[in-house]
């Protein structure tokens, strides 16, 4: 334990103190809960970040996009399936939003960054901005402009709202405070994805291949490890969790801002990934739900505090303890 | 023939590391192959075991043509590459780097009695089976990287430098060690600076001088050669 890691926490501490100051213990064990609902989302986009760093070294700055793009289908499959009265819409809307990002997630891997593997490291990173630019602009395009079938209802950078999937009804806790079922469909939803990802990856064939290619490509070959399929299904799960995140972001906000939603979630997730030790995987899901509190916490104060905090943080870490709260296995700088 | 090697060239982008080089190994041989640091042994076995593209030559295996194949298809006909460094994925027990050892295997029974008989053969495996590979010493890590080779089922064995780091005691059962699965049938292509140890064991041998074969013969002959002996057994 070196001075500079007590900088985090006595930092958080504080201004958590402050805040009981300012608020009171209530409305910082609101917020608290209000946090929770947010960071499981940032967490499971965090676990993508997380993931796809631990087998390729890739910061993969489209995966607020895959994100959006959950969204996305969350959106129109809850709509149709709102339309034709099908009942469990929810649970099979979130089924297609993670098949979705899956599939999506899988082919940007396959088309973008697979021919890039052996290039520089930057080459890769660089494509990764390219194909979020790319998703965020094509979903943005002029509707009246394309001749596509339906385009009207995908296309367009304009707001859409989200299907009410789920009515939300607010439960009181003890004092004053409450919580509501969307509340806990979220944190339930993110803390059993959790549990069935920590399964996979430490006890199934696929799950130990992936810490194999992870800690040495070459070697895992060696095994007869078919390193491509590896890394294509670590893509898969990445995405099937930013899909979940997805539906979740649509079910708690009941909007779809515009194709760029996935930006600033996006960011937060990457700095979440960031705080809990890139490469970790509890790390991630730590540094989800705390970075959820934190902007959650922020904002309560001030609208626009959550994006100064969020930073903040970023360069706290980046500084103070590189490798993260809980500590990255891989050396290289970020 | 199981292993035949026919003018392999291998290059790093512009640096030519190994050429013309051709050589063979049968079943149920101990084939070593010396040579100094840099001379280009390991660069050989990644060609075998499909690490590397060669820029010229041919490899073949029991008759078939694996100059192009890929690691997973090398390996599913039986070639097991133990690298240089002994490879141990220090994230994983020792019981799942055995496990990742036989990913190709689909008969699961014999696995397991394959785990069972090299925990037989390194007992200290055994004790540490639930420990990370991080925490094995050098010679425990060896033996570790050998288990993982005998549990994949292969019938040919690439040995990249086992001697490396390793106390001379500990080299001397590892070699040992060698020298018996080579007795129960598997075929072993050893790659050495350490002359004196390989000869020992080896049937025959290849001295490998900058990226080409200077000289082969059988083991007992290279060991009685004398400009061997002052190269590499420091006489
Ligand atoms: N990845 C690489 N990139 C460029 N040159 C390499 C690489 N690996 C090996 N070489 C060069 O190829 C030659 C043979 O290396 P190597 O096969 O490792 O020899 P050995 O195993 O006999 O020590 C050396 O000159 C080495 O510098
Ligand atoms: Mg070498």
């Amino acid at each position: 334990m070196k001075p500079s890691d007590l900088v985090l926490p006595g930092i958080l501490l504080v201004s958590a103190g402050l805040y009981v100051w300012y608020y009171g213990w209530l409305v910082l064990a609101q917020q608290m809960i209000n946090g929770l609902q947010r960071g499981s989302m940032y967490a499971l986009i965090a676990l993508g970040y997380t993931l796809v760093y631990g087998i390729i070294r890739l910061i993969n700055f489209a995966h607020g996009d895959v994100f959006m793009m959950g969204v996305y289908f969350a959106c129109f499959a809850g709509n149709f399936l709102l339309s034709r009265g099908v009942g469990f819409a929810f649970w099979i809307a979130m089924i297609v939003a993670m098949i979705g990002c899956l599939l999506i997630n899988v082919l940007i891997e396959a088309v973008a960054y697979r021919p890039l593997r052996d290039r520089p490291r930057l080459t890769m990173l660089i494509t990764a901005i390219g194909v979020s630019l790319f998703l965020e602009n094509f979903l943005s395009l002029d509707p009246h402009q394309l001749p596509f079938p339906f385009n009207h209802l995908v296309f367009g950078p304009q707001f859409r709202p989200f299907p009410t999937l789920i009515k939300e009804r607010v439960y009181p806790l003890a004092a004053g405070l409450t919580i509501s079922n969307i509340k806990i469909i979220d944190l339930a939803t993110a803390l059993m994805l959790m549990v069935v990802l920590e399964y996979i990856v430490k006890r199934t064939k696929m799950g130990k291949a992936m810490r194999a290619v992870s800690y040495d490509m070459d070697v895992a070959r060696l095994m007869g490890i078919h390193v491509d399929r590896i890394i294509t299904f670590t893509f898969a799960l990445g995405g099937a969790l930013a899909g979940c995140a997805g539906i979740l972001y649509g079910l708690t906000y009941g909007v779809l801002q515009s194709p760029c939603l996935g930006m600033w979630p996006g960011i937060v997730a990457f700095v979440a990934a960031v705080v809990g030790g890139i490469g970790n995987i509890p790390g991630a899901m730590l540094g989800g739900f705390l970075m959820g509190i934190v902007e959650t916490l922020a904002i309560s104060v001030n609208s626009n505090l959550g994006y100064g905090v969020t930073f903040l943080i970023l360069i706290l870490v980046l500084l103070v303890r590189p490798k993260g709260l809980l500590g990255s296995p891989y050396m290289e700088k970020i | 023939m199981m292993l035949k090697v026919c003018n392999l060239d291998l290059r790093y982008q512009q640096i030519q590391a190994v050429k013309g080089v051709s050589f063979e190994v049968s079943k149920a041989e101990i084939v070593t192959l010396l040579g100094a640091n840099g001379a280009g042994k390991s660069s050989i076995l990644r060609a075998i075991s499909g690490l590397i593209r060669p820029f010229g030559g041919e490899i073949f295996f029991e008759g078939i043509n694996i100059t192009r194949l890929p690691c997973h298809e090398i390996v599913k006909l039986g070639i097991v590459h133990v690298p240089e460094g002994r490879g141990i994925f220090a994230n994983l027990k020792v019981i799942e780097n055995l496990e990742m050892g036989s990913f190709l295997r689909r008969d699961k029974k014999a696995v397991r009695q394959d785990i069972e008989r090299v925990f037989t053969l390194f007992p200290i495996l055994r004790q540490r089976q639930n420990q990370y590979g991080a925490t094995l010493s050098g010679g425990e890590q060896q033996m570790l990287a050998i288990a993982r080779a005998l549990v994949a089922g292969g019938k040919l064995i690439l040995l990249d430098e086992p001697s490396l780091g390793l106390a001379p005691r500990v080299v001397e059962s590892i070699f040992q060690i060698i020298a018996r699965i080579n007795r129960e049938g598997l075929s072993i292509l050893l790659v050495e600076q350490n002359a004196h140890q390989a000869l020992e064991i080896a049937h025959r041998g290849y001295i490998l001088e900058t990226g080409s074969i200077v000289l082969a013969d059988t083991a007992s002959n290279l060991a009685k050669n004398q400009s061997i002996r002052k190269a590499y057994l420091g006489e």
